[in-house]
């Protein structure tokens, strides 16, 4: 796997067409991506992180040719930057502990009766959609850090930085309208313990909850207290 | 000697002076009779009531963002829906907030200014269509007309100051004559006919007053500090890992 990061420049016009939209920079990052970009633990992820500078970071099966992309809407005279994320990967221990941001869509399914498939529906309220990380940590092999001077549960290391709801339009080839498609993108910081490296590893590859296409799922850590 | 300051803020505001028959004109900045209608009104005075105490306070206001001239062309039927209403042309300032300022004794000041936060009679910026956003008072200050104008801070909405953080926005300021000290006199004077000397339905008078025009510098308040870099790296760990392996 390879960890891109791409600085973009949102007073680019092509910049500000992808930033718009995940549809479009869904399709400009699997172009980006190349052929083989599956599903499944090896699927390519990415996410946008806005801020003084904008970056987006790609996490692809192969190494990715970004050259197009940067020259379209990146900033200039700074290219794509792509490791191998295999070392850091292998690295990775039970009880090391990590500062990560996570941009997820937490959502729940609702039953609609016998024989018929769930609704989805999106976590609301910061608590619920807080809660939501929360409850799914053992599969992903870490735990969330309780924060000092506090055994209470609610008070574990996890904050909801920022909830976007990016709204688009999908054309279905095989479907006359275009569906409308709601994203419920939250971006989770905290800190983590890992406690099963190989579950962690899988998260950090395949990606966390739905919405995976759509800059949602990436997990990407970094040292505590590394300024 | 106090003032009081009003924060005159909303989606539209109409400040007429030369409005005649169906053209509805409107000023750049809020009118003393404008204002001192809106203030009569909070204390709950009818038209017809004596307004010679208001008369005596002195009137300044500061342009903190001068928002821009809308035309609005207006039918409108009368209850029934049987007889149209003459045509008409009202123009409006839209996406202005200015700073007006009223200089005068202290315990009518402070009357003034309990009846605008709780008024008899709904305020409006000019017309009854366009209604203030709060707060309308800013409290009473203790200062000359002059100084509490120039040094109250900034207005505008963040969208403007935005536009204007690089370099100082130079707000105009438009005073009574007599509220300018001797010593800042710049001599760029016009008359204004908004003195209001009855507001009273059959016979509404008013008088001219002399306008001074000056203008202020302002700026944002320093932006908070923003860290420039993004404190979450991933990178670098990678970078890392990938060196000692």
């Amino acid at each position: 796997m390879f960890l891109t990061k791409i600085g973009l420049d949102p007073s680019r016009r092509l910049a500000r067409k992808y930033l718009g939209s995940p549809q479009v920079m869904h399709a400009v990052v699997m172009k980006a991506a190349g052929e083989d970009s599956g599903d499944g633990a090896g699927r390519v992820l990415w996410r946008v992180d806005p801020g003084a500078s904008t970056s987006l970071y790609l996490l692809t099966p192969s190494e990715p040719d970004c050259t197009q992309l940067v020259a379209d809407a990146g900033v200039r005279d700074l290219q794509a930057r792509t490791l191998d994320y295999s070392p850091f990967l292998n690295q990775l221990d039970s009880g090391q502990l990590w500062a990560f941001r996570l941009a997820a869509n937490p959502s729940r399914s609702v039953a609609q009766g016998p024989g018929k498939r769930g609704k989805r529906y999106g976590h609301v309220t910061v608590e619920q959609q807080r809660q939501w990380l929360i409850n799914r940590t053992p599969n992903y092999g870490f735990e969330l850090v309780p924060t000092e001077g506090d055994d209470d549960e609610a008070a574990q290391s996890v904050v909801v930085v920022r909830r976007e709801r990016p709204i688009f339009n999908r054309q279905r080839p095989d479907a006359e309208v275009r569906d409308r498609v709601t994203i419920n993108r939250t971006v989770y910081e905290g800190v983590l313990q890992v406690t099963n490296p190989d579950k962690l590893r899988h998260a950090l590859v395949a990606g966390i909850g739905r919405s995976k296409a759509y800059g949602c799922g990436l997990l990407t850590l970094a040292r505590v207290g590394r300024r | 000697m106090a003032v009081l300051l009003l924060r005159l803020a909303g989606p539209m505001q109409a400040w007429g002076v030369k409005s005649r028959f169906t053209v509805r004109a409107t000023e750049l900045a809020p009118t003393k009779s404008g204002v001192l209608g809106m203030l009569a009104s909070a204390v709950g005075r009818r038209r017809t009531d004596p307004i010679e105490d208001l008369l005596r306070l002195r009137f300044g206001v500061r342009k903190d963002q001068p928002g821009t001239v809308i035309r609005d062309f207006h039918t409108a039927r009368s209850l029934d829906g049987k007889d149209s209403m003459p045509l008409s042309e009202r123009y409006y300032l839209t996406d202005a907030v200015f700073l007006a300022g009223i200089e005068g004794d202290d315990a009518l000041l402070q009357g003034l200014d309990e009846a605008v936060k709780h008024p008899v009679f709904p305020l409006y910026l000019g017309r009854r269509s366009c209604p203030p956003t709060q707060p309308v008072s800013l409290g009473l200050r203790d200062a000359p007309l002059y100084d509490a104008l120039r040094e109250e801070p900034w207005l505008a909405s963040p969208w403007f100051r935005r536009r204007h953080r690089h370099s100082a926005f130079n707000a105009e300021l438009l005073l009574d004559l007599d509220a300018v000290p001797e010593e800042e006199h710049r001599g760029d004077l016009r008359g204004s006919r908004d003195v209001p000397l009855s507001f009273d339905p059959r016979r509404r008078e008013y008088g001219f007053r002399q306008v001074e025009r000056l203008e202020v510098p302002l700026t944002a308040p320093a932006d908070k500090p923003s860290s420039s870099v993004d404190a979450h790296d991933p990178m670098a760990d990678v970078e890392e890992a990938a060196q000692c392996s």
